[in-house]
C-alpha cells in the first residue's frame, strides 16, 4: 500500500479521524450514560448531576430488578417474539421473494402482484381496522398478535427479491436439467448462495421486533403478557407538570415516577442483547445492504 | 385468466371479512349479561340479590405494591363490595396510567367500551357525541347517598354542570380537593443573606438576585438560581394547578393567561390576550434578562431538578412540596429549609390564585348496562369506607374529596397541636378521609416546638412526614389573609375548544416563552393577539360566552 506522506494529506487524514471519532462519540455516550445513571444515587440522577462517572456509586437498581419478576416475565414474552418473529419472516419472506425474482415471462402477474404489495407497504388501513382485526380474530393478548401482524415485512422482501434477481440465471437452469424443481432449488441452491442478504433481513426483523414496544401496548390487556421494550416504555414516560392531580395517593407517587436510576437499569439491560447480536451479524449486514441493492 | 384471478382474490378478500364480523357478533354476544333484579329502590347501600358484574378498564401504576400484601384478585375491596352490594368487577383489559389515554381512545374509536370506566374530559365529549353513554340522571338523583351529594354541592353546580348534555347527566364527576400554586422558598438561605421573606414583585426580584449573586449555598461558586421553572408557565382553564410555573407572577399583576375573564365591556374574555398579560410578560422578559429566572428554562430534563441538586432558591407549586420534589432535595440536603409563602402579592396588596377546575375524571357507563345505578352505589361505599379498606385497588372510582380538604386538615392539626382539640374532636367525618390518620400521628412527625415549622423541628423519617409537611407548610397558605380567589367564568371544553384548542394553545405558549426569553420582542404580544382571534379565538369565545349565559 502507497502512503501519502505530504502535510495536506496527514491534515486531511486527521480531520477524518477527529470526524469519525467524534461521531462514534455520539452513538456511544447516550449508551455510557445511561449505565451511569442506573449505577448513582436516586437523589444524584433526579438531581441531573450525574455526568460521566456514576454519583454515589452502588448496584441497587439492578439488585432491585432481579428480584422483579414482572421484568423477566416481559423479558420472557420479548424472547419468544424474537424467535418466533424471526422464524416466520425468515420463511415467508424467502417464500415471496423467489416467486417474485422470476421474470414476467415465468409469472405472468408478478408485475401486479408487485404493485399491490408496493401499494400495501405504503398505505395501511390504519391502527383502528388492524386492532379489531385482530379483535375478530382472537389473537389479543396472544403472543401471535406480535408477529403475525406486520410478519411479512415488504422492504425484505424487495431486498431479498433483488438479491435473488442477482444470482446468474444459469446456475438455476443447470439444476433445472438435472432435474432439480423449484423447491429443491429454492432451498438447496438459492438459500445456500444468499446468506448474506439473508442475514441481513433476519437481523432487520430480529432488533425490529425486539424494539417495538407499540403492538404491545396496544394489543395485550394485561401487563402480564407485555413485550420487555412495552414495560419499559410505560416507566419512563415523562410526567406532565401542568396538571397534577392533589389525589394524596398520587402525590405519594410521584417520587416513585421520577425514579430514574431503576429506569436507565432496566434499559441498559434490555440493551444488552442486541448489543451482543449485532456484532456477529454485522460482517453479513454491510455485505448484504449494498448487494441487494443493486438492481440490474 | 387475469380478471378470473382478480375475481377470486375479490371473493377470498369478501369472505375474510365476513368471517371477522361473525366473530365480534359472537364475542358481544357472549358478555355476561347481568341478570340481577334492583335491590330495595333507592336505597344508596342496598345488596343486589343476584351478583352483578361490571366489566372495567383499569389503570395501572407498574411501579404500585400494595403495602398489606394485597393483589388484584385478592383486596379487602372486592371482599367488600361483594359482601356489601354482591357487586363483582371485572377487568377487560389494564395498561399504566401513562398510556390510558391512548388505550382508551382506541376503545372509544371502536366502539369496544367495558361497562364502566372513568375518562377525561376529552373523552366524555367524544362518547356523548358517538352515542356511547347511558343517561346517570336517575342513578345518581336516587342512589347518591347524602355524602357524595355534599360534596358534589359544594362545588355549586360546577361539577354538574360539565357532566350535564342537554339536561342530562352522561357522567358522575370527580370532584378534587382546593388547591392553588405558592411561592416556596429556601429560608435557610433568607436568613443567611439577612433578608426577609418577598411579599411585592419587586421584592421576588430583590431575593432572587441576592440568590443568584451572593452566593447562598456557599461553595465560592457562582452556580445558584434564583427561580426554578419548567416550559408550563400557568395553567389554561382545561387543566391545573401546575407545578413549576410562573401562575403567581402573572398573577401579581391581575392577569390570568388562560382563564375566561370579564372584559373591560362586561363581556367574557381570555386572559391571555388582555393587557395586564402584557405587563406581566413584560417584567418576566426583563426577570429573565437579568437572570433571575432559571436560564435553561426547557432544556433540562426536568424543571425539578435544580430543587433537587440544591441550587435553586424558589419554585412555585401547589401545598404538596413535602411529597415531591422535596424529599428527593433533602437526600441531598436534609437541612434545605424549604418554606412555603403567598407571594407576590398586586399593588392593592391581594394575592391572586387561580381556581382550578374541580373535576379531572368521569366516570362513565357504556349504554345499554343495565345495572347504572351500580356505579353509584359502589362510589357511595368507597367515599363511606375509604378509612376502613384503605385506598388500594378502589376500581372504577369517582374520586370525591370535600373541596376545603386541605385547609381543613391544616386547621384540625393546628388545634391538635396546640392541644386545643383532640384527634377524637373529629371522630365522624368520613369525607376527609386522611384526616383521623393525620391527627393521630402529627406528633410523631413534628417535633416540639410545634408553633416552628423549620426544617430541624421535623422527623424525616416518620412514615407520615410527607404529608404532615405539606399541610403544615403548604396548606397554611390557604388562611392567608391576602387570599383572592379567581374563577374562570367557564370551565367547559365546547365543540369549538376542541377542536381548536390544541393549536391556539401552541401559538399561546410559543409566542410566551419567546417574549421571556427574549428571542422576539415584546410586541409580538400585540401580532400574538390578532394571530389567536383570527385562528379560531373568537369562535371560542362566542361559544363560551353561550355556555355562561
Amino acid at each position: 500500500m502507497i502512503r501519502e506522506t505530504s502535510a495536506a494529506s496527514k491534515i486531511f487524514d486527521l480531520t477524518l479521524i477527529i470526524v469519525l471519532v467524534a461521531i462514534s462519540l455520539l452513538c456511544i455516550l447516550p449508551i455510557w450514560y445511561t449505565l451511569m445513571v442506573s449505577l448513582s444515587q436516586k437523589s444524584a440522577a433526579a438531581a441531573g448531576i450525574v455526568s460521566v462517572w456514576p454519583k454515589g456509586f452502588n448496584l441497587n437498581s439492578y439488585q432491585q430488578i432481579m428480584k422483579d419478576a414482572m421484568f423477566f416475565n416481559s423479558f420472557w414474552v420479548s424472547v419468544q417474539r424474537v424467535g418466533l418473529g424471526a422464524v416466520i419472516s425468515f420463511a415467508v419472506t424467502v417464500l415471496m421473494a423467489y416467486p417474485l425474482s422470476k421474470s414476467t415471462k415465468d409469472f405472468r402477474l408478478r408485475n401486479v402482484l408487485m404493485w399491490v404489495l408496493v401499494f400495501m407497504m405504503l398505505f395501511s388501513g390504519g391502527l383502528i381496522p388492524l386492532y379489531q382485526t385482530v379483535k375478530a380474530y382472537g389473537l389479543i393478548d396472544s403472543v401471535w398478535v406480535l408477529v403475525l401482524s406486520g410478519g411479512l415485512p415488504m422492504f425484505n422482501v424487495i431486498l431479498v427479491m433483488n438479491f435473488f434477481r442477482n444470482l446468474p440465471k444459469e446456475l438455476e437452469e443447470s439444476a433445472f436439467v438435472d432435474g432439480a424443481g423449484p423447491w429443491y432449488t429454492l432451498i438447496k441452491l438459492i438459500i445456500p448462495l444468499s446468506v448474506p442478504v439473508l442475514a441481513t433481513v433476519t437481523l432487520f426483523s430480529i432488533v425490529g421486533h425486539w424494539n417495538e414496544f407499540f403492538s404491545g401496548l396496544v394489543f395485550m390487556t394485561k401487563p402480564d403478557n407485555y413485550p420487555l421494550q412495552t414495560y419499559i416504555q410505560q416507566m419512563v414516560v415523562q410526567m406532565d407538570l401542568t396538571s397534577i392531580s392533589n389525589d394524596p395517593e398520587a402525590l405519594k407517587r410521584l417520587n416513585e415516577l421520577s425514579n430514574q436510576t431503576l429506569n436507565a437499569a432496566k434499559i441498559f439491560i434490555a440493551m444488552i442483547p442486541i448489543l451482543v447480536i449485532y456484532p456477529f451479524l454485522q460482517r453479513f449486514f454491510v455485505h448484504g445492504i449494498t448487494l441487494g441493492s443493486v438492481k440490474e | 385468466m387475469f380478471k378470473k384471478i382478480i375475481m377470486v382474490l375479490l371473493a377470498a378478500s369478501m369472505a375474510a371479512v365476513s368471517a371477522c364480523s361473525n366473530g365480534s357478533n359472537e364475542k358481544t354476544a357472549e358478555k355476561p349479561q347481568a341478570s340481577a333484579k334492583p335491590a330495595a329502590p333507592a336505597d344508596p347501600f342496598g345488596k343486589y340479590e343476584e351478583p352483578v358484574t361490571i366489566t372495567t378498564a383499569y389503570s395501572v401504576d407498574p411501579a404500585f405494591k400494595s403495602t398489606k400484601g394485597e393483589t388484584l384478585e385478592n383486596n379487602a375491596w372486592k371482599t367488600a363490595m361483594k359482601e356489601e352490594l354482591n357487586i363483582e368487577i371485572d377487568i377487560a383489559w389494564q395498561v399504566s396510567k401513562e398510556n390510558f389515554d391512548q388505550k382508551m381512545n382506541l376503545s372509544i374509536a371502536s366502539n369496544d367500551l367495558p361497562d364502566a370506566m372513568v375518562v377525561s374530559q376529552v373523552q366524555l365529549n367524544q362518547m356523548v357525541k358517538a352515542g356511547e353513554l347511558e343517561d346517570l340522571t336517575e342513578a345518581y338523583n336516587n342512589y347518591a347517598s347524602p355524602s357524595v351529594k355534599r360534596i358534589m354541592e359544594s362545588t355549586n353546580g360546577l361539577a354538574i354542570e360539565q357532566v350535564t348534555f342537554d339536561g342530562k347527566m352522561m357522567a358522575i364527576p370527580h370532584v378534587g380537593a382546593e388547591d392553588f400554586n405558592m411561592l416556596w422558598i429556601r429560608q435557610d438561605w433568607l436568613d443567611k443573606l439577612g433578608l426577609q421573606p418577598p411579599k411585592t414583585v419587586e421584592d421576588l426580584e430583590n431575593v432572587a438576585k441576592a440568590f443568584v449573586e451572593r452566593d447562598p449555598d456557599g461553595n465560592g461558586k457562582a452556580d445558584t438560581i434564583g427561580i426554578a421553572t419548567g416550559t408550563g408557565l400557568y395553567n389554561d382553564f382545561t387543566a391545573g394547578p401546575g407545578a413549576f410555573d410562573l401562575t403567581p407572577i402573572f398573577g401579581a399583576f391581575n392577569a390570568f393567561p388562560g382563564f375566561w375573564v370579564e372584559g373591560e365591556d362586561g363581556k367574557p374574555a381570555y386572559g391571555s390576550i388582555l393587557p395586564e398579560t402584557k405587563n406581566a410578560l413584560a417584567k418576566l422578559r426583563d426577570m429573565y434578562a437579568a437572570g433571575l429566572i432559571d436560564k435553561e428554562i426547557g432544556i433540562r430534563k426536568a424543571a425539578e431538578e435544580t430543587v433537587i441538586s440544591g441550587k435553586a432558591g424558589m419554585f412555585f407549586e401547589g401545598f404538596y412540596g413535602g411529597y415531591w420534589p422535596l424529599p428527593s432535595a433533602w437526600q441531598n440536603d436534609p437541612k434545605a429549609n424549604w418554606q412555603a409563602y403567598a407571594a407576590p402579592l398586586d399593588k392593592e396588596g391581594k394575592y391572586n390564585v387561580k381556581i382550578t377546575n374541580p373535576s379531572n375524571g368521569y366516570l362513565v357507563v357504556r349504554k345499554g348496562f343495565e345495572h347504572p345505578e351500580a356505579l353509584i352505589k359502589l362510589n357511595n361505599l368507597y367515599l363511606r369506607d375509604e378509612a376502613i379498606h384503605g385506598p388500594d385497588f378502589m376500581l372504577i372510582r369517582n374520586f370525591f374529596a370535600p373541596l376545603d380538604e386541605i385547609g381543613f386538615e391544616y386547621k384540625a392539626m393546628q388545634e391538635v397541636l396546640a392541644g386545643t382539640k383532640k384527634p377524637e374532636d373529629y371522630a365522624d367525618l368520613p369525607e376527609y378521609k386522611l384526616l383521623k390518620n393525620s391527627l393521630e400521628t402529627i406528633k410523631n412527625a413534628k417535633l416540639e416546638p410545634y408553633d416552628k415549622l423549620d426544617i430541624q423541628y421535623w422527623n424525616q423519617s416518620d412514615k407520615d412526614f410527607m404529608r404532615a409537611y405539606s399541610i403544615m407548610v403548604g396548606a397554611r397558605n390557604h388562611f392567608d389573609p391576602n387570599l383572592n380567589k379567581i374563577k374562570s367564568l367557564s370551565y367547559t371544553r365546547t365543540e369549538s375548544v376542541e377542536k381548536r384548542w390544541t393549536n391556539l394553545t401552541k401559538l399561546e405558549k410559543e409566542t410566551f416563552l419567546k417574549i421571556i426569553m427574549g428571542s422576539a420582542p415584546l410586541d409580538t404580544f400585540d401580532q400574538f393577539v390578532k394571530d389567536w382571534k383570527k385562528q379560531g379565538g373568537d369562535v371560542v369565545t362566542e361559544e363560551i360566552t353561550k355556555t355562561i349565559q
